[in-house]
This record gives structure tokens, sequence and C-alpha cells, in this order.
């Protein structure tokens, strides 16, 4: 049996040198990634501002139907009038970008030679594999969501409206911790686009009766397809400068 | 050989271009050529060879596939390797801390 362990030494400044270089390229990989599935994450902060939007247009809908002649509150006419087929609208429009977009991305994962796969998706890959895993874990989402479900509509019966706006605002208040710790991690800015984006989103709650301020929902929905675009765009231009790296080498070997 | 020694590193994972592959490794759950090519600077016959020693030693898997009329290698770390690199971090981190005493557990 050959002896892969070598005595124990202090390390060398080359050693040093060698695990330095190591972590660089870890963490270079690590960045490269989470850039190459830019989209999906850029899907994932669509749907939490799209759902702070629904709410929004939804209350604005609602809110102006209350407001009282004379009284000092804006106007949401709009809101009645197009309200619910806007609601529809980016809605449709949601779930087609989402088609569309992830049609784009595995289009192009297989035409392109430079790939890396996640460790959790190479899990869920295998999960399809095993169809009782799978079915358990539905399961158990649905199970998490229903009881979700119920409990939220019977604390919502005896709440005050103040204590569900805030209530409600618990989620894109997580979805921003999530994203800024992908900062922390990543050192990506259209992660704290996407936090800022989850916050502005749900923002136009707290003034629904006050201040007509619901363009700001759909400003961050903007900003989230901005940023989604930067993201996979820096994958793109990585990945094109290592193809075009690649084909300069094969003409050198082929020259020489 | 003995595998239980907390300060011996492991020559396998020990060389600059092994250590650097495998780290990259270790963040993804595979990858290709290129995208390691990329991330660790290294030349292709470079890569192609320690690549080689890594999957001979049993702690990289290698998966070649004809896509689009290109050859594309994939590498995944094993479950040994993945081990066998924690293990080899911990030494490190062992080593360089100057505590090169047995864990007590």
């Amino acid at each position: 049996m050959i002896d892969t362990l070598v005595p124990p030494e202090l390390p060398m400044p080359e050693q040093m040198r060698a695990l330095n270089q190591s972590m660089v390229a870890a963490w270079h990989a690590r960045r490269m990634r989470e850039a190459s599935r830019g989209i999906f994450i850029g899907n994932i902060a669509m749907a939490i501002c799209l759902a702070s939007t629904e709410l929004v247009v939804m209350h604005l809908c609602s809110a102006d139907r209350g407001t009282r002649p004379g009284s000092d509150g804006p106007s949401h006419s709009w809101a009645q009038d197009i309200g619910p087929f806007l609601a529809l609208g980016i809605l449709g429009v949601y779930f087609a970008g989402l088609f569309f977009s992830l049609r784009w991305l595995k289009r192009h994962r297989y035409s392109n030679s430079v790939t890396v796969v996640d460790r959790n998706e190479e899990e869920a890959r295998k999960a399809v594999t095993r169809p009782k895993r799978a079915i358990a874990i539905l399961l158990g989402i649905l199970i998490f969501l229903s009881l979700g479900t119920f409990g939220w509509i019977f604390a919502f019966r005896n709440m005050s409206n103040q204590a569900i706006v805030i209530s409600l605002f618990i989620g894109p208040c997580m979805a921003a911790v999530f994203f800024i710790f992908r900062f922390v991690s990543f050192r990506f800015w259209e992660d704290l686009v996407f936090a800022g984006s989850a916050i502005l989103a749900f923002v136009p709650m707290f003034f629904i009766l006050r201040y007509d301020v619901s363009f700001l929902s759909f400003v961050s929905l903007g900003l989230v397809v901005a940023a989604t675009a930067s993201l996979q765009y820096r994958w793109i231009v990585w990945t094109r400068s290592l193809e075009k790296r690649e084909a300069e080498t094969d003409i050198m070997e082929a020259r020489s | 050989m003995s595998g239980s020694d907390p300060v011996a590193l492991d020559s396998v994972i020990h060389e600059a271009a092994r250590l650097a592959i495998v780290s990259v490794l270790n963040e993804c759950g595979s990858a290709s050529f290129t995208f390691i090519l990329g991330t660790t600077g290294l030349t292709r016959g470079n890569l192609s060879t320690h690549a080689a020693k890594l999957v001979a030693a049993g702690y990289v898997e290698e998966k070649k596939q004809i896509v689009d009329r290109k050859l594309l290698t994939e590498y995944r770390l094993t479950d040994v390797g993945r081990k066998a690199f924690s293990r080899y971090r911990a030494q490190w981190i062992r080593l360089t801390s100057g505590t090169n005493k047995r864990p007590t557990k």
C-alpha cells in the first residue's frame, strides 16, 4: 500500500502560498457558481417583490372604495378601474418570464462548455430519481403551507390592521436578511439591490391610506430585473473570456 | 500508514495544483474542465495530469460526454474526497495554529 501521508512539518512559505492560492480559487469558484445561476436567484427575488406588489394593488382597490368624499386620503380611482387586471397581468408576465428565463438558462448551460452545478442542485437532481423522497419533501412543504395558511387566517381574525401589515412585513424582512447574507458571502452588489427591492415593494402598504406611493412596488420589480440581468451578465462575460482564451490556446498549439 | 495521525498531511491533496482543484470542486456539486481551468488558473496539461491523479486516488469522479459535438469533461468530488479534504483542512488549521495535539474526544 502506498503511504499517502507526509510527516508533520512546519508549513513552508510556498506551501502557505499554495494554500492561499487554493483559497482564492475556491472563492472565485463560489462567486462564479452563484453568478451562473443568477436568473434562478433573480426569479426568487422577483417572486417576493411580486407578492408584495400584488398585495399593494389589491389593497389599493379596496382602499379607494373605503375613501369617503371630503377625506384627505389619496384617490386610487385608477386602481379601482384597472387594479384587478393589473394584478393578473403582472402575475401572467411573471410566469411567462419565469418559463422563458429558465428555458434560456437550460439551453445556455447545455450549449456552454463551462458548466458548474451547485451541490444542492445535484442533490435535487438525485431526489428526482428517488420519487419516494421527492414526494415526502413535497408533502412536507404542502402540510407546512396549509398549517401556516390556517394559522394566519385564524390570527388575522384577532389582529388589528396595523398588526396584520407588520406581520406580513416579516416575509420581505426575512428575504432581505437572506439577500444581505448572500451579499456578505459572495460580495455581489446585485444581492443588495434584491434586498432593497424586497423591502421597497412592501413599503407602499404602510402609506396606503395617506400617500399614493404604489409606484415604488413597480420600481422594485424593474430593479430586480436589472440586477438579475447584471448578475447573469457577469457569468456570460467570464465564460466568453474563457472560451476566447481556450480558442487562442488551440491556435497557438496548432501553430507550434 | 497512520490515518488517524492529526498532523500528517495527505500528500495527494497537499500538492499545490491538486489542492486548488479539490478546493474548487469542494465548492460545487460538479464542474467542467474549463470551469476549473478558469478558476484555478492552471494550464490544460497541468490540470489533466493532476485531475488524473485525483481520479486514481478515488477523490474525484470524472465523467466524459459529447455535447453539441464537443467533448465535455465534468468532475465532481467523491464522498471520500470530500472527507479527505475536510480532514486535510482541519490538519492544516492545527498545524498553523501550533496545536500539534491529538484531539481529545
